[in-house]
């Protein structure tokens, strides 16, 4: 997360441009990352892009690991007609869950488990308030080796005993007893809890996505690497989709069991996992271990996991193959594994698959092509509505955590639909007009019964845009997705909410924050949020930096922690108004005044650097890394081509570029 | 020679020592094992205004008190080395504090001492290492992790931070025929790596090494299936509960339970368990008994306050930063209270002729030392445990300002791994630690 209290002495305004253009090797990564960024992002759009531009180098040959997302995606596309979490009966789930309607289903509130490890051969059973102090038995499980029952238990208190061939016990598994000590003692309390559902992702167990500071992906290739702890957690859950997938091995696997079978259905499935042709060794060697299995569905679970465990399946191929000039360049297979992924945010469909062994990516015209096919599919919606998310940081709201004291009712049901209507809201832009800057205007916000009371509007049935009271429109700014976000548990956040607008908004990279700066203001009793950061601007010492951050933040006062319109604070009205300066580029002297977020926003939406900077974000999600000097060229060409503020134009702007599918090989 | 006053100090505080370590050390003088305890956000030390350390102990090298922010840990005060006076390098930011913590290089480029313990203390155990975490990865930043496995190269690598997974990673069991069916999958798995390794000759070839010694120690933990079958309690611990800070101290607790079974059970020998991350977003309020209300604040007593906001506790003490101070506080003493846990439950295991805390060595960190200033002098560091004998316990030392890469030097030689030299300062073994 952002620091708080932030900033550079040296953050002096006027002063021009971070250091740039020269290789930057002797620095630390993120070093040379943040000042090149700067750079390349303060070489605004037009004007620029007929200079000269002269390329040093590409980027480097990679091996992209699937972030979480892509994971998914990559695996749901395997198997369409995957169920997550498949079974028979409650030995296929695990301990804290059974099987409803063949789906492993986390118990709900009341319903406990007893087991009793003992002999096959005991007589096992539970006897107590919640019996009527009959004896129920439990039943022996061969797999888990234990005896055990379910039972759903009412709300209050239960004493019980379990019941050993005859003899009454305290249930080892429970420490809990009565006052007297001599019963086992269970307490329920299940108001309010909510009914469990089954769990249908995929990617739960895997690892994190890293990221450096600074950079708004899930995708980030240096950051993400398979490492001791992790390499089990990709190996259980291509254990896990394994299962699933035997589970329903018919609707799988088409063919009847033999070898033929196995011959076809791993050429396909590992063409399609692999994202290109299995070698002949590689095909071999999956069918053998196949075959080596005396039951066909075990083979089957076999290949699955090997398949999803693979480095060809885990990691995105950028290698390239070698040319005269010595760079490298993506090979067909390479460059729709690129394409579909970054325009789709899925792997290679057959069609495409197909068009790369045709050789019809092999020119830069015919990839150039296929982009503008894949970017009028729908497919290309979801995938900029994730770009956009992610962008913003606006996923962020699913794990903010709100004071129970002040804001007790910003619940996870609050939090999913106040991103749910963020992507409806960039998913209704896409379809109009596909316009950045359209992101920033409109009358209305994408409003369900939970978010209703947050947006001051009367709650309509199911998700869908609502006209917000006259004054309180502005976009993606006044979404309670971005504003409770970009906020503390208890109180607005100016700077967090700044920060947004300067670096995720316009690339202005403010570098690391100073250490000991100066705390954040208390919120005090009558004293408005604004009153108390006025020291930091009035402080010379703060203000170089703080002039630049605090103003636009102060833009959102009208909206509270949790993203709730405010008219006052404390009584006082509340004042959003501020000198927004150096709006494209730190070095400019382009500024607006501002008074409220939809002010702002529509600043925003006219701005220059925006559009640039949301093509630096395109390509830094294209390439899955902050830009270095090395990408200037690439970034110009990008700030040109995205000029306009076509979303989709991003995409296309990118793959345009001659460093696309170019990568440098190492001396 | 004639022993000069501070020596006979010295052996007399060893003879005052608990018999079974004096044991320990007859046998054999090597720490078994090491547990890295991660902090977030330094605690209440050296004001701005000279104020003396909450945390640091106060007195002289055998003859000292620990104050407030330490107190919890006064039972184990004679167990523990404690440090005074030690330098993490010249920046303060809480950044470079976490890249450095571990690395003792500027710009945390690795290895860390965790990954170079692993790789030769712990190179043939089923875990060469285990970085546990509590709360560690919420949000994804890789500059909140503290390992670094790559030499020359700044790559950090996160902690596990679900007890559940961790448990079922270290204790669980396969039935024979998917196990015999992982073996399968391995086989094809490390033919499809092998083969792009000769593909690719030198490029991305960290990225493939790291994948294959991963792979290389599953294999070894397939061969070696665990003997133990602890109990860790998981209760309350959902998917949802994973991020809520009233869930913060069981996940916690979980975790340290996890390390020290899977330590007890032969799994591992170099762990690290992180407590949240830097400019921890935690709301301790939640869970912590808030503290009074010292200014009077009426609704105020209840503001929440992530625990770095609470770390800036300001300049001066005034009626408005009393309540972020208290809070402040109020989480140090509660992290404190869970290094005496792991203690006590080391305690508590016997091995040898003493305890599991007799043998190990258990480091406590933090990546800033006043969470105010953000200072990197003065670090709150201890060692406890005595490490068999091999590290001394019972004092207080002044290190003059040495590097903590020095204490990384000392710590990798009391579990007998020579190092000539460890990042960018490190050129000896700390003085005054080993015994």
């Amino acid at each position: 997360m952002w620091l708080l209290f932030v900033l550079l002495s040296a953050c002096t305004i006027g002063s021009g441009n971070s250091p740039s253009g020269s290789s930057t090797e002797a620095e630390p990564p993120w070093g040379s990352e943040t000042i090149a960024g700067t750079s390349g992002t303060a070489s605004t759009p037009s004007g620029s892009t007929d200079a000269p531009c002269v390329v040093e180098s590409f980027p480097p040959q990679q091996l992209r690991l699937l972030s979480r997302l892509e994971y998914d995606r990559s695996v749901r596309a395997l198997f369409p007609e995957l169920r997550v979490g498949v079974c028979g009966d409650d030995m296929d789930c695990d301990g804290a869950s059974s099987c409803v309607a063949e789906r492993c289903t986390p118990d709900p509130c009341g319903l406990r488990t007893f087991t009793f490890a003992g002999e096959p051969e005991a007589t096992v059973g539970v006897s107590g308030t919640f019996t009527d102090w009959e004896v129920w038995d439990l039943s022996w499980s061969a797999e888990l080796r234990q005896h055990r029952t379910k039972l759903a238990l009412d709300d209050g208190v239960h004493d019980y005993l379990l019941v050993v061939d005859g003899v009454e016990q305290l249930d080892p598994e429970n420490p809990e007893v009565d006052e007297s000590g001599d019963f086992s003692r269970l307490v329920i309390d299940c108001v309010d809890a909510p009914q469990p559902e089954p769990s249908d992702s995929l990617t739960d167990d895997l690892p994190r996505d890293g990221r450096p500071a600074g950079y708004p992906f899930s995708n980030h290739v240096e950051s993400r690497r398979v490492t001791g702890l992790q390499v089990e957690l990709y190996l259980d859950t291509a254990a896990a989709i394994a299962r699933d997938v035997v589970f329903d091995v018919d609707r799988h696997v088409s063919c009847p069991p033999g070898p033929a079978c196995a011959d076809a259905w791993v050429a396909d499935l590992g063409r399609r996992a692999f994202r290109r042709d299995l070698t002949d060794t590689e095909h071999d060697r999956y069918v053998a271990a196949l075959l080596d299995e005396p039951e066909w569905s075990n083979g089957v679970d076999v290949v699955v996991q090997a398949l999803l465990s693979s480095p060809a399946f885990l990691y995105r191929s950028e290698i390239g193959e070698l040319q005269p000039d010595g760079t490298s360049r993506l090979d067909g297979h390479e460059t729709a594994t690129l394409l579909a992924y970054t325009l789709w945010g899925e792997p290679p469909d057959l069609p495409l698959l197909d068009a790369a062994a045709a050789g019809e990516l092999d020119s830069d015209e015919g990839a150039r092509e296929w982009a503008e096919r894949m970017s009028a599919d729908p497919r290309s919606r979801e995938a900029a509505i994730d770009f956009v998310i992610e962008w913003l940081g606006a996923d962020g709201v699913l794990e903010v955590v709100k004071s129970d004291a002040v804001h007790a009712d910003f619940d996870d049901a609050v939090r999913a639909s106040a991103l749910a209507g963020l992507r409806a809201r960039v998913g209704h832009v896409l379809d109009g007009t596909g316009l950045l800057q359209d992101l920033f205007t409109g009358p209305e916000a994408w409003v369900d019964r939970h978010t209703a009371p947050l947006y001051g509007v009367p709650a309509p049935s199911e998700l869908e845009p609502v006209v917000l009271p006259p004054g309180q429109e502005g976009g993606i700014l006044r979404d309670v997705a971005i504003a409770a976000t970009y906020a503390h548990a208890d109180q607005s956040s100016p700077i967090h909410r700044g920060l947004l607008v300067r670096q995720r908004l316009l690339c202005q990279d403010l570098g690391e924050p100073p250490p000991a700066a100066a705390d954040a203001p208390e919120v005090e009793e009558g004293v408005t949020t604004r009153e108390r950061f006025a020291a930091h601007t009035a402080d010379p010492a703060c203000a170089g930096c703080h002039i630049l951050i605090d103003e636009p933040g102060f833009a959102f006062e009208h909206l509270d922690a949790v993203g709730a319109w405010r008219d006052t604070e404390f009584g006082v009205p509340i004042d959003a108004t501020g000198d927004v300066i150096a709006l494209e580029g730190l070095g400019s002297g382009v500024e607006a005044s501002v008074d409220g977020v939809a002010d702002l926003a529509a600043v925003l939406a006219d701005t220059d650097a925006v559009r640039a900077c949301a093509a630096t974000q395109a390509w830094r999600f294209a390439v899955g890394r902050l830009e270095s000097a090395d990408d200037a060229c690439a970034l110009q060409g990008m700030h040109a081509a995205a000029a306009d503020g076509d979303l989709r134009g991003l995409w296309l702007a990118a793959v345009a570029s001659p460093h696309f599918r170019t990568r440098q090989v190492p001396e | 020679m004639r022993p000069t006053r501070r020596r006979l100090l010295q052996s007399l505080g060893a003879a005052a020592l608990l018999g079974r370590t004096r044991v320990a050390r007859a046998s054999g003088g090597l720490a078994k094992r090491v547990i890295f305890f991660y902090v977030p956000d330094g605690v209440v030390g050296v004001s701005e205004a000279g104020e003396p350390s909450e945390w640091h102990p106060v007195g002289t090298e055998y003859d000292f008190t620990l104050p407030h922010n330490s107190a919890p840990l006064a039972p184990w005060k004679d167990r523990c080395l404690w440090l005074d006076n030690l330098s993490l390098g010249t920046e303060d930011s809480h950044e470079e504090g976490a890249r450095m913590l571990l690395t003792g290089q500027f710009g945390g480029f690795g290895p860390s001492i965790d990954q170079v313990l692993a790789r030769t203390v712990g190179a043939s155990d089923p875990w060469p290492l285990l970085y546990l975490g509590a709360q560690s990865t919420i949000g994804e930043e890789a500059h909140h992790w503290m390992s670094f496995p790559l030499d020359g190269e700044h790559l950090s690598v996160q902690p596990q931070d679900d007890p559940r997974r961790a448990f079922e990673q270290l204790f669980g069991s396969m039935d024979p025929g998917p196990l015999r069916r992982r073996q399968s999958v391995l086989d094809l798995v490390n033919a499809d790596l092998a083969e792009l390794r000769g593909r690719l000759g030198t490029v991305e070839r960290s990225r493939l090494d790291l994948h294959t010694d991963a792979l290389r120690e599953v294999e070894q933990r397939l061969g070696s299936l665990p003997t133990c079958d602890p109990a860790v309690d998981l209760d309350g611990i959902s998917d949802g509960a994973l991020l809520e800070p009233e869930t913060f101290p069981a996940l916690l607790r979980a975790q340290t339970e996890n390390m020290l079974l899977a330590m007890a059970c032969g799994l591992t020998r170099v762990g690290f368990l992180q407590a949240s991350h830097h400019t921890s977003l935690l709301l301790m309020g939640r869970f912590v008994t808030p503290p009074e209300d010292p200014a009077g604040w009426g609704r105020f007593a209840d503001a929440e306050y992530e625990q770095h906001v609470a770390s800036h506790y300001g300049l001066i003490r005034d009626p408005v930063t009393e309540a972020r101070f208290a809070h402040y506080r109020a989480g140090r003493v509660w992290y404190a209270e869970q290094e005496a846990y792991l203690l006590s439950r080391l305690e508590e295991i016997p091995e040898g002729d003493g305890s599991m805390l007799d043998h190990t060595i258990v480091v406590r960190v933090s990546e800033v030392s006043d969470g105010q200033t953000h200072t990197h002098q003065k670090m709150p560091f201890y060692l406890a445990g005595g490490g068999a004998g091999s590290v001394r316990s019972g004092v207080f030392v002044d290190t003059a300002g040495a590097d903590c890469a020095e204490l990384w030097i000392a710590v990798a030689r009391a579990m007998g791994v020579e190092l000539s030299s460890f990042g960018d300062r490190g050129a000896q073994a700390l003085p005054g630690v080993l015994a």
